[in-house]
């Protein structure tokens, strides 16, 4: 079934066939995928399971892609073939062991590594797509041409469908052209797919590369071992924080600015998109009153001690685009789906997803309106490679999810589907602690 | 509903004070569940309500809790026993309808509670006037000394390694020295562990005893926790009962730590703070004070770890080696791991695997007789599945059920920095890696991967002669206290927290910690704990 399809569905129709594609899902994967085996037959799940269950079938996302550091440690580069002895355990295609020895002992950067990864199995189509990492410890999330394409297809009616972003309008995306990061991949290969640039114009105003590596020392909480690592946290990171403030954010800012006047002076509707803070740099720097039909799209990005709360961040930035419609979407590296902020407010999970709300002992969390950690299972677009079960860190409040419906709480938006109701909390282990120390 | 809803008071004013200082104050309500704040829309709350005080209403306060300072000296510690005797009755007559509260508002199980609060007279307060007349020289910094009238022994490891290197050359001088004496003492307390508070307060309150009897008491002024109000209130409103002098000059109340004028007032006021806190927080209370108030003494007790080591076969408690189970397990069960004196990591010498089994019998027992408060079992999950991933390296064997509301697993894979971290962490929310040794003087080897200031306590099981070579070792990394297993959540107010000992709120001394072992005879303590868990 195409995605596309699931819009035409009752909500009893696309439930039920949803639940039939995670049970068909579950099979495949368990037979295939090592580490969900693993996983699930500690919880005491085999190859069936009863409705009770669904839950257990839920791994954590982060804990899931980021498990390489309990078993490699937190530098891959430094054991190639533990990180691909890892990964062939994550997926639920074989990745042909005569081909380990072609990797060197050791790499000098991650993303060396994940090149070579991608090189060794380009006839599987593989992408590694990473998550911003900001906690030093990036995630790895593997895609095959397959999945890419799923994520593409649900991108991009994603913006159609909830901000009527259609092709013809320009896209200005404030996020560079290379990275890993998952979104600005997607972008990327979506609009190259799409070949949107053949009718309106594409453009990445961030004009600077952002590996996993990069992004590790931008963050400053990881550093390499040794004298490297010493050099990282004294020198480098220091300076790319200095480098960020006077000569990266100046860059983006003005390249951005001056693509929206282009398309301003030619009447060109545009979508932009880009991290909150950044959008807000550049909205703090000028006005620019983009044409009619324009969007402004904020996805993640924020700060932990930004002087700005993101709904004072999202009136400077409809004031200084001239009042077009500026809208948030909710996504993450490791899912293939992303949920797109309505009139409304509330950020809708496409039809072909199965989200439910999970509480604090892993249980799902019963009625059509539940607040609990955000948990999806995306038996149609997650595609073959991974089981795309997972549960957030997110805590929200979601309607008419998992099996649950109340016709009365449609949003009114007139979109027919699951929703998060007001904002997305991250949910923080310290919270929960008293005085016993988190190292 | 809401409205009618009771309200309990989380803030403590003596009886003398409280309507001049209440009168025409503004009114903070939170609403708490499982040491959480929450909406105020969840029926299952607890309402708690505190002062939010004015300029003038905190004159008011500050020079009624001066005004109200009588009890002097040494007096104060003698008053404070006698009046916890009696009060020890009056709380437990009381302790049904306000269990309840408690339980809801920091989320531990009222069992839980129950034994914390009945296993009380665990904790002594009269060895305290003992420890308060224990009188250090630099042989400290040498070698294990006795307190006297208390067992067990002190060990002081200085920070500086000029005065490591002329401790044996000053033997017989006095470590510390009297320190001027006070008018205010502040306190500071988080985290949902019933008790913070009135340790702080009672600590606070012994400011100027070095000072003779003559000169009273500080006043004592705490700012609590929001996430556990109710516990101290409640004692205090008891003692004031039997003593009031006793806490007259002693307030209990709740203001935000961003109240930065508030802070550099109390801090330029006050003679010594005392912070229990997260280690975000303590930087935050420094920050205030080096700028506003550096000569002010600062005790500060962060976020720590603690452990257990179980030593050979001599440590079988009665022959039963299932008991030493019993007692570790109570170690890692107590308030679920959220507190710093829970075991995480077992160290075991010996047989790893059976004593991992022996460990589930008894963590499934306890579920059902000290059931685990609402500290998320996710957690205990996360810790199950990354284990479980582990598990094919055949180093790693996860010994619980996902369905058990604890986690046991045995790690015996080759462990760094990085690994050790990542276990401390993993370790809450009944979570325990039992990590096989060759032998106990392994253990301080393994601590030194952790930051020495967050390293708190080590519960130990093991032969009584390897003790003083052991705490000895881990003395010297940074832990600062040696207790019997068993008693990891009952630590005696006379020994070192977190190295400092009680005559350190009266007194000035070069910088460093006291380690100290808490008893005489290990076998007899460890008999007599496991005694009290016998049918």
């Amino acid at each position: 079934m195409r995605l596309k399809d699931f819009f035409g569905l009752s909500a009893t129709q696309r439930n039920q066939l949803l639940l039939e594609a995670i049970e068909a899902q579950h099979r495949y994967h368990f037979e295939r995928n090592a580490a969900y085996r693993q996983t699930l037959t500690a919880r005491g799940i085999g190859l069936r399971f009863g409705s009770d269950d669904l839950a257990r079938l839920l791994r954590p996302a982060a804990l899931t892609f980021k498990s390489y550091i309990d078993h490699i440690g937190p530098f891959p580069q430094n054991d190639p073939p533990g990180f691909v002895c890892w990964l062939s355990d994550q997926l639920s295609i074989p990745l042909p062991r005569e081909r380990w020895s072609a990797f060197r002992r050791r790499y000098r950067t991650l993303e060396a590594l994940l090149c070579d990864v991608e090189r060794i199995y380009a006839d599987l189509g593989l992408e590694i797509v990473t998550s911003t990492g900001t906690s030093g410890q990036a995630s790895f999330v593997a895609r095959n041409a397959a999945t890419v394409e799923l994520a593409i297809h649900a991108f991009f009616t994603g913006i159609r469908r909830s901000w009527g972003v259609e092709r013809g309008a320009a896209l200005v995306f404030v996020m560079p052209q290379d990275t890993r990061v998952a979104m600005a991949r997607v972008a990327r290969f979506g609009t190259r797919q799409l070949d949107w640039a053949a009718s309106s114009p594409v453009y990445y105003t961030m004009p600077f590369s952002a590996t996993p590596d990069q992004l590790r020392i931008r963050a400053g909480r990881v550093f390499l071992p040794g004298l490297r690592g010493l050099i990282e946290r004294r020198a480098i990171h220091p300076f790319m924080e200095w480098a960020n403030e006077h000569l990266a954010a100046p860059r983006y800012v003005a390249l951005t600015l001056a693509r929206l006047r282009e398309c301003a002076r030619a009447g060109q509707p545009l979508m932009l998109l880009g991290g909150l803070v950044q959008l807000h740099t550049i909205a703090r720097q000028a006005k620019v009153s983009l044409p009619p039909g324009s969007r402004v799209a904020t996805g993640g990005g924020m700060k932990e001690r930004y002087p700005f709360t993101p709904a004072q961040i999202r009136a400077d930035l409809g004031a200084a685009f001239g009042n077009v419609p500026v809208s948030d979407v909710y996504g993450m590296a490791e899912a293939n789906w992303a949920a797109f902020e309505c009139p409304q407010g509330n950020y809708h999970v496409p039809p072909w997803v199965y989200a439910v709300v999970t509480d604090d002992n892993d249980r799902i969390v019963p009625g059509p309106d539940a607040t609990g950690l955000l948990a999806f299972f995306d038996p149609v677009g997650g595609g073959e490679l991974i089981p795309p079960f997972f549960q957030t860190a997110d805590r929200v409040r979601l309607v008419n999810g998992g099996g649950e419906y109340d016709s009365s709480l449609v949003c009114s938006c007139g979109y027919d589907t699951a929703y998060i109701v007001g904002g997305i909390q991250r949910v923080d282990l310290v919270q929960e602690a008293g005085c016993a120390a988190q190292i | 509903m809401f409205e009618s809803q009771m309200t309990f008071e989380g803030y403590w004013l003596p009886k003398e004070l409280r309507e001049r200082v209440l009168d025409g104050a503004m009114w903070e309500t939170s609403w708490l569940k499982g040491g959480m704040l929450t909406p105020q829309d969840d029926p299952d709350a607890v309402a708690v309500r505190w002062p939010r005080l004015a300029a003038e209403q905190w004159r008011v306060l500050l020079e009624g809790l001066q005004q109200a300072r009588t009890v002097g000296g040494r007096e104060v510690l003698a008053r404070w026993q006698a009046v916890l005797q009696v009060a020890r009755a009056q709380l437990v007559e009381h302790t049904a309808e306000m269990m309840s509260a408690l339980s809801t508002c920091t989320g531990y199980s009222p069992p839980m509670l129950a034994m914390a609060l009945g296993l009380g007279d665990l904790i002594s307060p009269g060895s305290l006037s003992a420890a308060l007349e224990f009188q250090p020289t630099w042989s400290a910094a040498t070698r294990w000394e006795q307190m006297p009238d208390l067992p067990g022994r002190v060990r002081f490891f200085p920070q500086r390694a000029s005065d490591r290197a002329i401790a044996s050359l000053r033997s017989r001088s006095p470590l510390c020295r009297p320190a001027p004496p006070l008018d205010l003492a502040v306190g500071y307390a988080a985290g949902n562990v019933p008790g913070t508070a009135l340790l702080i307060a009672l600590l606070g309150g012994l400011a100027n005893y070095a000072s003779g009897n003559g000169t009273p008491v500080p006043a004592v002024l705490i700012r609590n926790s929001r996430h556990e109000p109710l516990f101290a209130p409640w004692v205090l409103s008891v003692v004031e009962a039997i003593d009031p002098a006793l806490v007259a000059g002693l307030a209990v109340l709740i203001w935000d730590y961003e109240d930065e004028s508030r802070q550099r007032e109390l801090m330029r006021r006050a003679g010594l703070m005392i912070a229990a806190a997260g280690d975000d927080t303590i930087a935050a209370l420094e920050a205030v004070r080096a700028k506003s108030a550096p000569d002010l003494r600062f005790h500060r007790h962060g976020h720590k770890v603690s452990f257990a080591v179980i030593g050979g076969r001599k440590s079988k408690v009665g022959g039963q080696r299932s008991e030493i189970a019993l007692l570790a397990a109570l170690d890692s069960s107590l308030w679920d791991q959220n507190g710093c004196l829970s075991a995480r990591a077992h160290f075991v010498a010996g047989d790893a695997d059976e004593y991992a089994g022996a460990l589930v019998e008894q963590m499934r027992a306890l579920s059902q007789s000290l059931p685990r408060g609402t500290t998320p079992r996710r957690l205990t999950h996360r810790a199950f599945d990354t284990y479980a991933a582990l598990a094919g390296s055949g180093q790693v064997r996860v010994c619980s059920t996902y369905d058990d509301d604890f986690a046991v697993i045995v790690d015996a894979r080759m462990w760094n920095a990085e690994t050790l971290r990542r276990t401390v962490n993993a370790c809450q929310g009944r979570v325990i890696v039992v990590r096989p040794v060759e032998d106990v003087m392994d253990v301080p080897g393994v601590l030194r991967w952790l930051p020495p200031a967050n390293l708190q306590s080590v519960s130990v099981a093991m032969d009584e002669a390897r003790v003083p070579e052991f705490a000895e070792a881990v003395g010297a990394r940074g832990v600062t206290a040696v207790r019997s297993l068993g008693r990891a959540a009952f630590p005696q107010l006379a020994y070192s927290w977190d190295g400092l000992l009680p005559l350190d709120v009266g007194h000035l001394r070069p910088e460093g910690h006291f380690t100290t072992i808490e008893f005489d005879d290990l076998q007899q303590e460890l008999d007599e704990t496991a005694g009290r868990w016998r049918p």
